[in-house]
């Protein structure tokens, strides 16, 4: 996760799974709705759930305020 | 109150928790996203620091650089990426303290080898690592910490047995080849991978440490590992260079461990091929009026005169009396890998004051030993016997030239063959030259063995044939020959012709397995490794105060 653009966020997610678009969708409009932040986040997901990386997002975002 | 577990770390608090407080600095850290090119196209997610992390820091106020692999990430593998990680910053401490300014190399091991999906790549990062840790020694303690879940095995088993100074924790495990690679190879008669008492009893740092091949076993804690590490640098400061007689010299000691060590045949083996052995075919060929030995012997050696060159040519040969059954077969087990480092010892003591004789590794090698007893006996250490010998003559001038006539396989080409600084091989389809068993790669990596041999394809690193190799930089000259198998008095007049050419170059201008980096023939197949290099010499500088 890097800051983002004045434009706007940018995600990319590289995953060996198939099938799971909608849970990322969700996920990545739960994070930004939540949190009002420009990022540049880039995910390899290394075989974690969606869930998973939702919390790690949570947690580079915050030692990112650190 | 329960201290806190080193084991559960990752690679980079791992090498966070060894350096003194807030003093840690990465190189090529995610953000610079330098990451396998290999993996995506093979269908796997790769990472962006490729499991490896590069810290410089300090450990105790001495200036320290700590690697740190990732057993999280592919299994702890070693490919292109982070193999050029690791050996192009031990190149970069070498070259410090060669200027006089002392730097102490630290690696966390938590690896399972070579990765396979980069396979030959891999190998060849390898011997680079294992070059640059020799190398290092004559200057600075290398210290080594094995403390992960993963544990270390494969070629990083060999450069652990190479450093200086080895701290284990009860978690780790040290061998060369896993247990479940030896029940895939053998059999679970062999060795079971899943009898966990077992495993640790065999191949746990505790069982290595009370052999001798560990020099520190520590509890499982940050605090532990932590002090041990900087225990080790302070007393290396104080010793300078305090680099001493290594185990991997030590004959005394781990060849009474072989000797004495009960062989039970766990397991019956049918006779070895019907094939003559190409190795003794060779070498019989090239060394005229050589009388073999009655008794049956699997390490050939022998110096003959060609010209103004004396050369002592060593060749590894089936011997289907060998103590250990694992090692009937021409592989390179445990006392072939001592029987190299002898060899090569020998030569280094008797050429001194001398004229360097060239030494000639005649391969034809199809294996490691794969067993039960090899791993409870550490054949790893062996292995790194013979990879720290040829080591120790290159840097004392001796040029080294290899020619591959048969197989060229993983370990054992690690341990015989691939530290020359000029690499022959016939010009053959049945040259084989590959870090695992088509059946073992599709266990390990989860494919069908029809996936594997496709993936070669795509991926010619995975490929197991003598050109492929050769396009990654890993053969000097391609030989072409009558008859591979029996061959006739003119190929044996080139052939050698050939080697005295390659050994001339040698002492023309020195070379070693880095400098195959920089072959034309590896500028595109080796690319990642060039860059890596290239990215760690430009970080090093802004970094150097």
């Amino acid at each position: 996760m890097e800051p983002g653009s004045p434009a706007g966020s940018t995600v990319r997610v590289r995953t060996s799974v198939a099938g799971f678009q909608d849970q990322w969708l969700s996920i990545f409009r739960t994070f930004f709705e939540r949190h009002d932040v420009a990022a540049a986040i880039e995910i390899n997901d290394g075989g974690a759930s969606p869930p998973t990386v939702q919390l790690r997002l949570e947690q580079a975002l915050e030692e990112s305020r650190q | 109150m329960k201290e806190e577990s080193y084991a559960e770390k990752t690679a980079r608090e791992r090498a966070r928790a060894v350096l003194d407080r807030g003093t840690f600095r990465e190189l090529l850290d995610p953000f610079a996203r330098i990451e396998s090119p290999h993996l995506p196209i093979q269908g796997l997610v790769p990472q962006s620091d490729d499991g490896l992390v590069i810290a410089r820091g300090k450990i105790r106020d001495k200036d320290s650089l700590v690697l740190s692999l990732e057993g999280g990430f592919q299994g702890g593998s070693v490919g292109e990426v982070n193999g050029a990680k690791i050996a192009g910053a031990l190149e970069a401490v070498l070259k410090e303290v060669r200027s006089g300014t002392l730097i102490f190399p630290v690696l966390l091991f938590d690896t399972g080898g070579i990765r396979l999906q980069e396979a030959n790549l891999g190998l060849l990062a390898i011997s680079e690592i294992h070059s640059a840790i020799v190398a290092l020694r004559n200057f600075v303690p290398v210290i080594g910490v094995i403390a992960g879940h993963v544990g270390c095995f494969g070629g990083m088993g060999i450069a652990a047995a190479l450093c200086s100074f080895l701290v284990g924790t009860e978690i780790g495990r040290l061998g060369l080849n896993g247990p479940e690679v030896i029940e895939q190879e053998v059999g679970t008669t062999e060795f079971d991978s899943r009898d966990r008492i077992l495993v640790w009893q065999t191949i746990g740092c505790r069982r290595r440490f009370d052999m001798g091949q560990i020099d520190k076993l520590v509890d499982d804690s940050v605090n532990a590992v932590a002090s041990a590490v900087g225990e080790t640098i302070s007393l290396g400061a104080v010793r300078a260079a305090g680099v001493g007689p290594t185990r991997t010299r030590d004959f005394a000691r781990q060849l009474q461990n072989i000797h004495e060590y009960p062989v039970a045949n766990r397991v019956t083996f049918p006779a070895s091929s019907s094939e003559p052995s190409r190795g003794l075919q060779w070498f019989n060929a090239l060394i005229e009026n050589y009388v073999p030995v009655a008794k049956g012997k699997s390490v050939l050696v022998e110096d003959v005169q060609w010209g103004n060159e004396l050369v002592r040519a060593i060749s590894v040969v089936p011997d289907p009396n060998a103590r250990f059954p694992q090692a009937r077969q021409g592989q390179v087990g445990l006392e072939e890998g001592w029987g190299i480092a002898q060899a090569i010892w020998e030569a280094i003591k008797s050429d001194e004051g001398k004229m360097r004789r060239a030494l000639l590794a005649i391969v034809d090698v199809p294996g490691q030993a794969f067993g039960f007893h090899e791993e409870a006996v550490g054949i790893h250490l062996s292995l790194a016997a013979a990879v720290d010998a040829y080591i120790a003559a290159r840097e004392l001038g001796h040029p080294i030239v290899t020619l591959i006539v048969g197989k060229a396989i993983s370990g054992a080409f690690l341990a015989h063959g691939l530290q020359a600084s000029e690499i022959l091989a016939l010009d053959d389809d049945r040259l084989e030259i590959h870090v695992m068993s088509e059946a073992s790669v599709a266990r390990v990596t989860r494919r069908s063995p029809k996936q594997v041999s496709e993936l070669a394809r795509i991926a010619p690193s995975t490929a197991r044939d003598v050109r492929s190799f050769a396009e990654l930089g890993g053969v000097d000259r391609l030989l072409r020959v009558n008859n591979p198998d029996l061959p006739d008095a003119q190929s044996v007049e080139s052939v050698r012709g050939e080697i005295l050419e390659a050994i001339q170059r040698v002492r023309a201008v020195p070379k070693e397995p880095r400098t195959r980096v920089d072959l034309h023939s590896a500028e595109v197949t080796r690319k990642m490794s060039r860059r890596v290099r290239q990215e760690i010499e430009t970080e090093w500088e802004v970094m150097t105060p």
